[in-house]
Formats: structure tokens, sequence, C-alpha cells
């Protein structure tokens, strides 16, 4: 397989602290926007490395604040979230960005940059560890950078659309670029945001089919939303829900069905 | 009478009225203006007997230029391609300047609100004082020459393209980056790798319209000593030579229209 190059961007310092890696633990958590009233508090539950998750709840329940608050993008209110075991509260720019550094992001949009390459959004993925031209465009990456991005292209199925500009894809094929581009650094935890919500049905099984295989190849934490119970079900090993400005489930996904998970949408 | 009514020959219904009376506000906008013309006119020296007796001389001067003189034709084709080389190399020197002057001064791209504001009033204050003026200043600084007009283009062209590229750079999807960024990318790579691949469209273009811009300033900049074709000129018309001034004045027509259908066609083929 082709797991090693994948997994390359391993730093001796991530290693060191293997016991907390690829964690999450978050403990009372409560956000606000601004003045308003909290959007959540008193959320707690800790996600094991490799563990894939399924995040679901109403629109507003706080699902993409939740993912911004675990990625230090937004301050708590209260409480604490623990990635890899470091509390992100306490760490400078500096520390947050090389933690984000290891987190593969994958929004409801594509988010491509449309009049590049399929390969050049894929580099673009090795930014955070290797900053500078040699990842703006695929033209001035070194070999090592290339090969890693066909290695991410060749997992999601796409490398030999590698020198399509990305606004000649489909929406499923988009998907999985932005797939690779989040995968290609090697990171210990994928964040989908709501990932296969504009995409027909099928192209979205086939989304979240290449999201479960590729977190299980890599042993890679994975933290998806979804208005999809099914999706969640099928592709979650654990399902946790925002309701009511709480955590109002966290439950193993085959003990569930989705029409007890229904409740949480009223 | 507020309005007057139409109705239809077929139906008889109203039509909706053709004016409505403005409220006092916006009339006594439109008295206003109406005054500042007036005013203007008088400051402006207008005078349409003037120019009815003007014609006669124009004709004087039309005639005595016809046919146009073709004994310097090599000098002026030097001066005319040394305009162009002047507007090519300050048009890629203001662009090689504007570019970080717009990424300081676009907002929520890099910098914050002071410095966005003081690359802003840089910008502003490049475009708006005027070309000429430029080359008068770099006249003193680097002495007569195509380098003075070529540095007075560049600046100009800095004023303008900053403000274009500040924009552009604005109005791009902010998608990418907010993604990029999730994952730990430093704004400047951001920049390069997504605002500025999706700008691009519009550096191009207004890249264009600069170098459009630019080979008509080239031409005036020689009127005070900063190369180019502008000083043949000058001296033709103190000279009262006539027919080599109107050889110029053709040339310059001819390479204006040349750069301006180069680059309409360039917009076309980048654009479409
Ligand atoms: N930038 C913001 N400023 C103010 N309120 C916000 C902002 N982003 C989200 N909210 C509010 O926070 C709540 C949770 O939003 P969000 O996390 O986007 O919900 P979800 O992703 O579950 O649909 C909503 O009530 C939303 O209106
Ligand atoms: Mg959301």
């Amino acid at each position: 397989m082709t797991l090693t190059l994948v997994h390359g961007a391993e730093t001796p310092k991530l290693a060191a602290r293997s016991t907390a890696e690829g964690q999450i633990s978050v403990r009372d958590l409560a956000v606000r926007h601004g003045s308003n009233p909290v959007v959540f508090s008193e959320v707690s539950f800790h996600i094991e490395r490799g563990e894939t998750v399924a995040l679901i709840g109403a629109n507003g329940a706080g699902k993409s604040t939740l993912l911004k608050c675990c990625l230090g993008l937004m301050a708590p209110a209260n409480g604490e979230v623990r990635m890899s075991g470091q509390p992100i509260g306490g760490l400078g720019t500096g520390a947050l960005r090389r933690l984000r550094g290891t987190v593969g992001f994958v929004a409801q949009k594509h988010n491509l940059v449309s009049r590049l390459s399929v390969l050049s959004n894929v580099l673009h993925g090795t930014l955070a560890a290797n900053p500078g031209p040699g990842a703006w465009l695929h033209a001035l990456a070194s070999a090592t950078q290339r090969e890693r991005a066909m290695e991410a292209l060749e997992r999601v199925g796409l490398a030999h659309l590698a020198l399509k500009r990305a606004d000649q894809l489909s929406g499923g094929q988009s998907q999985r670029v932005a797939i690779a581009r989040a995968l290609v650094g090697g990171p210990r935890f994928i964040f989908a945001d709501e990932p296969a919500a504009s995409l027909d049905p099928a192209a979205g099984e086939e989304v979240m089919q290449v999201f479960v295989r590729v977190a299980r190849d890599t042993r890679t934490t994975l933290v998806f939303t979804t208005h999809n119970l099914d999706h969640a079900l099928t592709y979650a090993e654990r399902v946790l829900g925002l309701c009511e400005r709480r955590l109002a489930l966290d439950a193993p996904a085959n003990s569930l069905q989705t029409g007890g998970l229904r409740d949480l949408y009223n | 009478m507020t309005s007057t009514t139409d109705t239809t020959a077929r139906s008889g219904r109203p039509l909706p009225p053709r004016f409505v009376r403005p409220s006092i506000s916006t009339f006594l906008g439109y008295l206003v203006g109406l005054a500042v013309l007036v005013w203007s006119i008088q400051g402006s020296g207008w005078s349409t007997t003037a120019m009815l007796d003007g014609v006669p001389a124009l004709m004087d001067f039309l005639s005595r230029a016809w046919p146009p003189s073709l004994t310097r034709i090599e000098t002026l084709s030097q001066a005319l391609v040394q305009t162009f080389q002047m507007a090519i190399v300050g048009t890629v020197a203001g662009v090689v300047l504007s570019v970080p002057l717009a990424i300081l001064a676009a907002r929520g791209l890099l910098a914050g609100r002071i410095v966005n504001g003081l690359a802003r009033a840089v910008i502003a204050f490049f475009r708006t004082v005027p070309d000429l003026v430029w080359a008068l200043i770099f006249v003193i600084a680097v002495g007569l020459g195509p380098f003075a007009g070529t540095l007075a283009i560049a600046v100009d062209t800095a004023g303008f393209c900053g403000r274009f590229f500040a924009e552009a750079m604005e109005d791009t999807d902010k998608g990418p980056v907010e993604s990029l960024r999730a994952q730990g990318v430093r704004r400047l790579d951001t920049i390069f790798c997504a605002v500025i691949p999706a700008a691009m469209p519009a550096f191009i273009t207004t890249t264009l319209f600069a170098l459009e811009k630019s080979t008509r300033s080239s031409v005036i900049l020689g009127l005070v000593g900063a190369g180019g074709i502008g000083l043949e000129l000058k001296v033709a018309m103190d000279m009262f030579d006539y027919p080599t001034a109107a050889t110029v004045i053709l040339m310059v027509f001819g390479l204006v229209m040349l750069v301006e259908q180069a680059g309409s066609w360039a917009r076309g083929r980048i654009i479409g």
C-alpha cells in the first residue's frame, strides 16, 4: 500500500508524544459568538486515535462551531479542548498553526482554487509543513512533493485527472480532490464539515466511502458532521448529537437507529 | 398637477405617469448643479464667437500642415519606438511595485486596518498626482531623458494597478483561503497559492489597460523633456514646422490605436 508515503510527514516531535497522538479531549466546553447566548455548554467527550465519529444536530446546533473550537479558530467561553494531548487554549500562534498542520480539513464546498490544476490544489495541502513557492504550483514543486500529491490523488481514485483544471471537475470529483488535499500532509485528524451535503446521493456515498477507507488505512481520527442520518450510522463508529445547547447523544453507531435520531431535530 | 396622465387607446386604462414631481431636496440639487455650470462657463472663458473666429486659423494650420512631412521620419520613428519602450518598462515596473502595495492595501487579506489605510493612502497619492507632475519631479531627480519618463509611468501605473489589484483580491472567493488556514497554512502562502491565481484574469486585464494608458501618457511626457516623441512634437510646433507636427500626431494616433486594438484582442482571449 501507499501508506508510508502519505504518512511521510510524521515529525519526530509528534512521535515522541505518541500516547495522546490523534486524540481529541473536550471537557466542559461552552462557546458563544460575541455577546450572543452560548451556542452550547457542558460539552465533554473523548475521541481515540483512529476513531470515526459523526457529529449531528439541527441547523445552528453548533456543529461547525465545535469543529472551529477544536482547530483553535474560536476561543471557548468555558472549558478546554485538547488535541493530541495539547490544551489548545494555551498555544501561541506558531504552535497553534503547527497543530492545525496535523489536521486535514474538508468543508461543504470543496474550496478548490478553480483556475489551478488538480495537482496544484492537492500540493497546497503540504504548505503547512513546507511553506513557500514550492507548493504554490505543481510546476514549481520538487519531485518528492509531486509524488506525495500523486499518492494522495491515487487514494481518492483521481490520479488520472492530475493535470485537469479544478473547475472542470464534477461536484463529487472536486470533493474527492479536497479530500486528497486534506490527506497529502499526512494528518492525524480529518475534520469534514457536511462534506456530502452539496452532492447528489451517489457522489455523496462515494465521498463518504473514500473518507472512511482513508481514515482506516492511515489510522487517522475522522470527525464529520452531517444531516444525513444514514451516513452517520453507516460510516461512523460513534455518533455525537448536539441538541438544545447540550451534547444530547454520545453512542456507538451500531446501537442506534435513524428513527431514534430524529428526536434530536425537534 | 403632479403628473401628466396617458390612457392607452385600446383599453382606456391609465398608464403610469411619465414624470413624478421631484422632492424639494432633489429640486434644490438640480438648481445647484445648474448654478455651478453657469459659474464654470464664465470661469472657463467659453466663447462661441472665439470658437468661430478660430476656425480660419485652424484651417490655416491644417493647410500648412498638409501634407505631413516625411523628411525626419527616421528620427521620429526612433522616438516613437522609444516612447513605446518607455510605456512597456514603466508599466512592468509599476505592476511589480503595485502587487506588494495591493496585498497590503486589500482588506482582510494580510495586514490590519492601519496598514491597509497607509497602503491605500500611498496608492491614492501615486494615482492622484498627475503623471506630468511625476515627470517634472523625476527630471529633477534623474535628469532629462526617457528614464525620468519611465519612472513617472511606473509610479502612475502603480497607483492605477494598486487600486484595482487590491479590489480584485478582495473580491475573490474566501473559501479556499479558509479551508487552507484551517489546515495551518500561513496567510502569505494562501495569498500566493489561492488569492492571486483567482484574481489573475483581473490582474491581466488591468495590466493591459495600464499599458494603453501608459502609451498615451508616454507621448505627453516628452513635453517636459522626459523622453519620447512628445519632445519632437513640441519642437516642431515651436518652430512652426507644422508638416512634421502632423506626422508626429498621426504616428501617435497609429501607435495608440495599435496598442488599444491589441489590448482588447488579448482581453477577449483571456476572458473568453
Ligand atoms: N460568526 C458568527 N457570529 C455569530 N453567530 C454565529 C457565527 N457563526 C455561527 N453563529 C451562530 O452559532 C450557532 C451555531 O452555528 P453553527 O456552528 O454554524 O451551526 P451548525 O454548523 O450546527 O449548523 C448558530 O445559532 C449561528 O447562528
Ligand atoms: Mg455548519
